[in-house]
């Protein structure tokens, strides 16, 4: 598919944008770059309640998966100190979402240099609410000014700061973002083993598990066992988001009609071109353009395609824009990617990851905990811990 | 970040120089979901009143420290926390009429979520980044919020 710059750009500024664009002193907790049985080992031994969960979903022999929250989703709630970064840990503690994933950029004082004090809280915290450090968001910021792009050593420098806080919190992984420079990660991986720090690239939309990209990152990883991938659930999208559609229709700036056209039509497997064409027809306006290429760039990766990696993957980006009353996700179909992932033998967390926020905030603000809550409840379902 | 935040009407008032009106400044908060580095900031535009600020006439502080749009630019060890109020100056003898002004921002911070170069080739599949054989990464368009606040003095 062939898009101009500026479809691209209104149509995957959302996600792309978003998340993309949208986680050791070491000696405290179970921090180990592969130490997911540690892990749960851990928990056990202190005895406490969850360990009954075993960190996260039930110790079946059937799967090693364990649920967690990626920190990034209570963005809002945390901005207006509606919640407190203890109270979202309390949170997750209280739905079973154990294995956190930290912003360490959005809830660290002083970062990346905070109060010992504050250090000491936190260790507090994760011991109190019987939680597990799973994972860093780590953002490269490449390209530092308008005219500076990061040399390698400088964006190894970069990759330092955030292993040594990581360390600091007890956190044993690293998530970069898709477009951490290569060359940065391969002189980073010297320092991944020295500090036992795993660190996976996050393969988020639009990357295609087939491609160069992934091809190429797989080369690092043959070579070290402390790199790898945090697969983003956002590949497996197989529907229009209607949280977005729904935002664009109340904006003015969609129709329901352009809109419903547009997802028939995609549905239908009409040629992109012609819809657009079609839509300029009926004046929809450059966000309805935009909505056509946002539509018309859905196309799951398959689940399966996965399996063969699944070794190098550790941490998992559980991405949502937002579920219904029956905890369905309309847009992000995880039925047939747990089995995969089970099947696989993933052993990590799954971190929801809600991105729904900037879709809602003017019908329904500070939505996440309810999101999360209803993104949880799937993945027990579907983990096979409820019904 | 939420946008209907970015602009905060606490802090908005007249500054003054040895005494006398010398400006005005308004607080406003990073439109995004991290704190960045101050030289992410690609761009940072102030209308006030309908009115265009002149890029010489504003000053950003940020951490105790004041720069111009240029040093801004370059301040690439400086840190705008997440939530944390930067401050624009404006320079105007005589400050803003007390009462109702309307403030628009418009600020494009760069992501970096993609590299800037792409010698091996490894991001053709991602849709619009490769054109006719070259590579760019794009800059997202401005955060462009608008809000109409009272000054008191």
């Amino acid at each position: 598919m062939t898009l101009s710059r500026r479809s691209f750009l209104s149509a995957a500024g959302v996600a792309l944008g978003s998340a993309l664009g949208s986680t050791v002193s070491a000696g405290r907790g179970n921090a180990t770059p592969d130490g997911t049985a540690r892990d749960a080992r851990g928990a056990e031994a202190r005895g406490t309640a969850p360990a009954a969960a075993g960190v996260g979903a039930t110790p079946t022999s059937k799967h090693r998966i364990r649920r967690g929250v990626a920190m990034y989703s209570y963005q809002e709630d945390f901005f207006v100190r509606q919640m407190s970064v203890e109270d979202c840990l309390r949170e997750m503690s209280d739905i079973g979402a154990y294995g956190v994933e930290l912003l360490a950029e959005m809830m660290v004082p002083n970062f990346p240099n905070p109060p010992a004090a504050w250090v000491d809280q936190w260790h507090g915290w994760i011991e109190k609410y019987h939680l597990q450090p799973a994972c860093y968001t780590q953002f490269i910021d490449s390209l530092r000014t308008r005219t500076h792009t990061l040399n390698v050593q400088e964006g190894v420098d970069t990759m330092l700061r955030d292993i040594h806080l990581a360390k600091r919190l007890g956190i044993p992984r690293i998530r970069a973002l898709i477009g951490t420079p290569v060359d940065i990660l391969e002189a980073t991986v010297p320092h991944l083993e020295k500090e036992d720090i795993w660190l996976g690239v996050e393969l988020h939309f639009p990357v295609h598990i087939h491609g160069r990209l992934v091809e190429r990152l797989l080369k690092i990883a043959e070579k070290t066992r402390h790199f790898g991938f945090v697969p983003d659930m956002g590949i497996f999208q197989n529907k229009p988001n209607p949280y977005l559609r729904d935002h664009m229709i109340r904006q003015g700036v969609l129709s329901p009609d352009a809109a419903a056209f547009i997802e028939n039509a995609w549905a239908n497997h009409k040629p992109q071109a012609a819809v657009a064409a079609e839509v300029a027809r009926m004046n929809g306006g450059p966000a309805a353009a935009g909505y056509v290429a946002n539509v018309f760039m859905i196309r799951p990766e398959n689940p399966r395609d996965l399996i063969p990696i699944m070794s190098r993957c550790r941490h998992i980006h559980g991405k949502t824009w937002g579920l219904g009353e029956d905890d369905v996700d309309p847009a992000i179909d995880l039925t047939q990617v747990i089995p995969a992932l089970i099947e696989g033998g993933f052993d990590g967390v799954i971190a929801t990851e809600y991105e729904g926020q900037r879709h809602v905030q003017d019908v329904a603000p500070f939505s996440a905990v309810e999101m999360i809550r209803r993104h949880q409840v799937m993945l027990r379902r579907l983990l096979g811990e409820i019904a | 970040m939420q946008d209907p935040y970015v602009i905060m009407n606490t802090g908005f008032k007249n500054s003054r120089d040895s005494g006398a009106l010398s400006g005005y400044q308004i607080d406003i908060r990073v439109p995004y979901y991290r704190g960045i580095f101050l030289s992410s900031v690609h761009s940072l535009e102030l209308a006030v009143d309908g009115q265009a600020i002149a890029p010489e006439s504003l000053r950003i502080r940020v951490s105790g420290r004041t720069f111009t749009m240029a040093q801004m630019l370059e301040a690439d060890s400086v840190r705008w926390g997440f939530g944390d109020p930067a401050t624009l100056f404006v320079a105007r003898p005589g400050g803003l009429k007390p009462g109702i002004h309307e403030v628009r921002v418009a600020i494009v911070i760069r992501k970096s979520y993609l590299p800037a170069q792409d010698p091996e080739h490894l991001y053709e599949e991602f849709p619009g980044l490769w054109q006719n054989g070259k590579y760019s990464t794009f800059i997202e368009g401005p955060t462009v919020v608008t809000r109409r606040m009272t000054l008191v003095q």
